[in-house]
């Protein structure tokens, strides 16, 4: 089943890229060619085509504008888009439902017969598909990206049940590669779903891996002689190269795409490489993790060869990229992400940190998060934010329901203000980390059945605001102008 | 433009049909009965399940080729999906010795898990008369 998957996913690669060159699409270097005017000009008739968050720079001629402010406004426009960030909280919606249902398939439903989940399972994935058609017929685009994720984790739990039913005993990432060669259909119609097909194509891969035990059963459990079995560090040549020919597949991969998209699908650049880079170092945790666990390993110095060298090669092969051709930049997440699983490392045995390990995972996306407020030169707010992440950081890991509310009433705050100051990034991040923190308190719920319905109407809520502001912001942000 | 594409969008189901017709398929085979010992974890992902390691010792070799177990066949241990509310009575018959997991069986076929008993009885039908 691994091997079929990975067949399907290489031809749909190579279909993707033929489909791309038969449309006539520009060629990144061609891209690199369209001159500032003509990007002026599209952005101006995108901006003139969609609903706007805030007062936009394309209000203004091209010719009013200052050079520096134009040259910015029209690269984070052309980077972002004008609803950039209510785009990804619209994914983040979409992901709470998926989650959600995932969490009521988990639940296991004994009460209803197999044959009924696994014919009502279909019903769901034709009817799905069918809603699918529907949006892209009647033009519906902001539904038709929540129908699509909807879709996506439709099919992951489908793929769970499957699981469930026939008590297959297959992992995670079996799961994930199956669920990348089925359900990249998805791609053609919402190509930005790529920051969820790409990193969990990786875990299929398992391109993260570094001291998955899985690897060394693929690998090395297909050798029946015992020697080379023994041979500890022949697993390690056998991991490094499989992780080496994934991540040159995982560029290669994203070449095909950025040279097949569409001008307007550029957006999905940047948030591909944020959260893979998240996705990256969460995984890079949890091996953390596991290394806790067996103090036996985690005393072998090999082991912190292991973690830190795939950084490394990564942070060098990035590098040598951007050293090139100045378009990724892995880097800064890299360093950043290194540092801190160092400081993980060192402080692994000390008792503020023993016990609760499982800080990790979300303690590096606190870092991360932080660090993305940076980078993307949120000025004015940059304390307030800085602030606001602590708290958040601290209120994440009690599970009492009291320590949830002055958190979000903080994020409440840093919105309001951020509105005030008609700082949409600002407005928008206060909405995440107030998301975040609601989805990791739900992550304490014991019982899963409450948790899959607690997530899916959060979900839905939370799609219905965000079409509203969506719709509606933009007007109260103008008034305010007016004023 | 995209019309050709629609088509496309039913992939999923089809794929993951046949993928539950393949299986249904594969439960047929001989049904062979192998004692369990265990305990129950949990995680988002799977749900509630338990993790079960065939004990041989106790096992009625005779349902198989030749009376002997094919233990290389099998899997070290297997997850079985359970319903939470089930769970702890299912943790203590485990650790009494009376839980079967029932496999699909055919030599030279990876064996597919259909049924767990306590005392002869499905799991499931076992507590809810109870």
């Amino acid at each position: 089943m691994t091997f079929i998957s990975l067949l399907l996913i290489v031809a749909v690669g190579a279909a993707m890229y033929f489909l791309g060159m038969q449309n006539g699409r520009k060629m990144p270097a061609e891209k690199a060619a369209v001159s500032t005017d003509e990007v002026v000009k599209s952005v101006a008739e995108t901006a003139a085509s969609e609903p706007q968050i805030s007062e936009p720079a394309t209000k203004h001629s091209s010719e009013e504008l200052p050079t520096e402010f134009k040259k910015y406004k029209v690269n984070e426009t052309a980077k972002h888009g004008e609803n950039y960030w209510m785009t990804v909280l619209l994914y983040f919606a979409s992901f709470l439902v998926g989650l959600g249902i995932v969490a009521e398939v988990a639940y296991n439903w004994h009460n209803i017969t197999n044959a009924v989940k696994l014919v009502g399972a279909v019903t769901a994935l034709v009817g799905n598909a069918t809603l699918l058609i529907w949006c892209e017929q009647k033009q519906k685009k902001v539904l038709k990206i929540v129908v699509a994720c909807v879709f996506a984790f439709l099919i992951m739990g489908v793929i769970g049940l499957i699981g469930q039913v026939f008590q297959l005993q297959s992992n995670i990432a079996n799961g994930c590669l199956l669920w990348a060669a089925v359900s990249w259909p998805l791609l053609l119609f919402v190509p930005s779903l790529l920051w969820l097909w790409l990193p969990l194509f990786c875990i299929g891969t398992r391109m993260y891996s570094v001291i998955f035990r899985d690897i060394i059963s693929v690998f090395i459990g297909q050798i029946d002689d015992t020697r080379i079995q023994q041979m500890f560090y022949m697993e390690n040549v056998y991991l490094y190269t499989f992780s080496a020919v994934c991540l040159y597949g995982y560029f290669i991969i994203y070449e095909l795409w950025v040279n097949s998209a569409q001008k307007d699908d550029m957006k999905i650049t940047a948030p591909l490489r944020f959260y893979s880079g998240v996705l990256m170092m969460g995984i890079y945790a949890s091996v953390v993790e596991t290394v806790h666990r067996f103090d036996a390993v985690a005393a072998n110095l090999m082991i912190y060869v292991n973690l830190f060298t795939p950084y490394l090669l990564l942070a060098l092969v990035v590098g040598g990229l951007n050293y090139v051709k100045r378009r990724f930049s892995f880097m800064p997440i890299f360093l950043v992400g290194t540092i801190f699983e160092a400081l993980l490392l060192f402080q692994m045995h000390t008792s503020w940190f023993s016990h609760t390990f499982e800080m990790a995972l979300p303690g590096v996306f606190v870092m991360l998060m932080l660090f993305y407020t940076y980078y993307h030169q949120m000025r004015r707010l940059r304390v307030l934010a800085t602030l606001a992440l602590i708290i958040w950081f601290g209120g994440t890991f009690e599970e009492d329901i009291f320590d949830l509310i002055p958190c979000l009433m903080m994020c409440a705050f840093f919105a309001f203000l951020a509105f005030k100051a008609r700082n949409r990034r600002g407005f928008n991040t206060a909405v995440i980390l107030a998301v975040l923190r609601i989805l990791i308190y739900y992550g304490d719920v014991d019982d899963l059945q409450y948790m899959g319905m607690y997530l899916i109407g959060s979900g839905i809520l939370m799609i219905i605001t965000i079409i509203g502001l969506m719709k509606y912001a933009p007007l109260l942000w103008r008034n305010e102008n007016e004023k | 433009m995209k019309n050709k594409f629609y088509p496309l969008l039913f992939l999923p189901a089809v794929a993951l049909a046949l993928m539950m017709i393949y299986y249904t398929a594969l439960c047929n085979f001989q049904r062979v009965e192998v004692v369990v010992m265990g305990y129950d974890p949990k995680d988002f992902f799977s749900g509630y399940y338990m993790n079960l390691q065939p004990n041989w010792d106790k096992t009625d070799c005779s349902q198989f080729e030749n009376n002997l177990c094919p233990q290389k066949e099998f899997e070290p241990y297997y997850n079985y999906y359970i319903n939470r509310a089930h769970s702890d009575n299912l943790t203590k018959k485990v650790n009494a010795g009376v839980v079967k997991l029932v496999f699909s069986y055919r030599k030279g076929h990876r064996p597919l898990v259909t049924d767990l008993l306590v005392d002869g009885e499905s799991y499931f039908e076992y507590f809810k008369e109870r």
